[in-house]
């Protein structure tokens, strides 16, 4: 057995904190839009940040780091929501905030964000990872573990909840009706 | 035509979430945070991987500090006429209150005050851990030549499995190791570290010995760290999450925790080779016999009330060889060997403890109790202090 001083770890939190910097932002958005207020947003990103940190040895390609902390978001957020005491604390019938209200929008945007929130964590989480993040249907199956398929209808149910629930003056135009 | 129109809803979300967070660009959290709650997720994973051991240990800690022993300076109180049990060659080392009883049936008393949480006889020494029931902290105390040296911990103490030699870590962070005649600091900067386990010795300031201070980081996301007399060891298991114990080349070690089972996963790495002899997720390991011919295990899971089983396993298979399970109105609590084939253990019974000792291959015996508790409500806190990693 030989001995020897382990190397500091300085390079390896410059390495993390570089990351943290560059990404935070958009990953906090992504925490929000999963979570539905601020407070859990944060709380959500830090744990998954604080997993990230505890693996960051082992992510070996920089490059899917981001789809690395999506999936510990989403679970993360899914673990919450299942803690009752949790979901006791963060039920509320008001809005949460309204830092990110938008003063530009004819309602329709806040109608549809409310449906959204109401959406169970999973069907909100594939709604987020496939309309705001962008990502394939496949990319989100990945993400969330599941199949391609449930990908799908739980796209369809969370644009039939939109339709049964926003108010009829507030649906966007089809294609269609807009030219 | 068949190429795919995006669906207006689609479109409407997509632009319904970029009005929600467009004007969110902060960065709450720096290094320091994230590292602190991985520091805590760390912890939770150490204290869930160390099992029944840890569980073991930590539940006394939480208990005295909020226990009934007012301020520390009342004994337990004896509930019936206690038993010490015949004193023979199989009998435990163990401090009661204030009193070390050693195995040949003669008592040290220990310096006053509140009672302590372990000791052991080092030659003509004694070194014992007190914990203040006030605070929570802990003393270290080693008595020589009729004078008492005191040391402020940061955690509790640790004796190897031949108790030769103790160690802890001081309250300013260095790894303090303490044998028959001499002693030894092997690290520095330990602050928010405990000691998991000590092994060989007991000449621990010898280059050539092979003397060993297992580390965890309880503060901070570091893995488990072994120091040895020439500095660290470097990953003496590859990929090791905790370290156990540790007899030559051979290391107790976990390897990983799944937390939603919940279930932790560990085993006996031979360095040597280069290779586990065995893994399992059906016990934690926690601790080789003197000579290593057994291995005490616990369930691979508790939740802070002690491990639900105790078993002694064949090192060179991970065979299970002798199971001792607790009624269901019982609680297990610390192990200890005594020798190569005995193994020390107390159980508590309502608000009281009993200390017994089983043999492979024989039934378990009480050797002391039963005694209260020093928290009456719930029973976890036990009178009986073993040498903990004995």
């Amino acid at each position: 057995m030989s001995l020897v001083r382990r190397e500091p770890s300085g390079r390896r939190d410059a390495d993390f904190e570089a990351y943290l910097r560059a990404r935070q932002p958009a990953l906090l958005r992504t925490a929000y839009l999963l979570t539905g207020d601020r407070h859990t947003a944060e709380d959500v990103l830090q744990t998954s940040l604080a997993k990230l940190y505890l693996a960051w040895d082992r992510v070996h390609d920089r490059g899917a780091v981001d789809a690395y902390v999506r999936r510990i978001m989403v679970n993360e957020h899914h673990s919450l929501w299942r803690r009752p005491w949790k979901r006791r604390e963060h039920v509320r019938e008001e809005l949460p905030d309204t830092a990110y209200r938008d003063s530009y929008d004819d309602g329709q945007a806040e109608a549809l964000w409310e449906v959204v929130r109401s959406l169970p964590p999973r069907a909100r989480a594939v709604v987020v990872l496939r309309f705001y993040e962008q990502l394939t249907e496949a990319e989100t199956a990945d993400v969330l573990g599941v199949s391609v398929g449930t990908v799908k209808s739980q796209c369809s149910r969370a644009v039939a909840a939109l339709r049964e629930r926003v108010p009829a003056h507030l649906h966007p135009a089809s294609p269609e009706e807009g030219r | 035509m068949n190429h795919h129109e995006p669906d207006p809803w689609e479109a409407a979300m997509t632009d319904a979430f970029d009005r929600r967070v467009r004007d969110l660009h902060e960065a709450p959290l720096d290094l320091g945070r994230v590292r602190t709650r991985a520091g805590g997720i760390r912890r939770r994973r150490v204290a869930a991987a160390a099992a029944g051991l840890a569980a073991a240990v930590a539940v006394p800690v939480a208990l005295v500090v909020s226990g009934s022993l007012g301020g520390g300076s009342t004994a337990p109180e004896p509930v019936a006429p206690t038993s010490t049990g015949p004193q023979t060659d199989l009998a435990p080392s163990y401090v009661e209150g204030t009193v070390l009883r050693l195995a040949d049936g003669s008592t040290v008393d220990l310096p006053p005050g509140a009672a302590y949480d372990s000791a052991v006889q080092l030659g003509d020494r004694v070194v014992a851990a007190q914990r203040d029931p006030s605070d929570g902290s802990t003393t270290v105390v080693v008595l020589e030549d009729g004078t008492a040296r005191r040391f402020p911990a940061a955690s509790g103490m640790r004796v190897d499995a031949r108790s030769q030699v103790a160690a802890f870590i001081t309250r300013d962070g260095a790894v303090q190791t303490v044998w028959a005649d001499g002693e030894a600091t092997l690290g520095q900067g330990y602050r928010g570290w405990a000691v998991s386990a000590v092994s060989g010795g007991p000449d621990c300031s010898d280059p050539d010995g092979d003397c060993r201070v297992l580390l965890r980081d309880e503060s901070g996301p570091e893995g488990p760290r072994a120091l040895g007399p020439d500095g660290v060891v470097e990953e003496p298991v590859p990929g090791a999450i905790g370290l156990l114990d540790v007899q030559g080349d051979r290391w107790l070690a976990t390897t990983s925790v799944d937390e939603l089972v919940p279930q932790t996963c560990g085993g006996l790495y031979d360095a040597d080779a280069g290779a586990f002899v065995f893994e399992t997720c059906d016990h934690t390991p926690q601790q080789l016999s003197p000579t290593g011919a057994y291995l005490a295990a616990t369930n691979t899971y508790t939740e802070g009330f002690g491990p639900s089983f105790v078993a002694v396993l064949d090192p060179a298979t991970g065979a299970e060889l002798l199971r001792v399970e607790p009624a269901p109105e019982q609680l297990l609590g610390r192990l200890a060997w005594v020798d190569d084939d005995t193994l020390a253990f107390t159980r508590a019974t309502g608000p009281t403890w009993e200390l017994l000792t089983v043999t492979v291959g024989e039934e378990p015996v009480v050797v002391a109790g039963p005694t209260r508790g020093l928290a009456p409500d719930p029973p976890t806190s036990s009178p009986f202090g073993l040498p903990l990693g004995r």
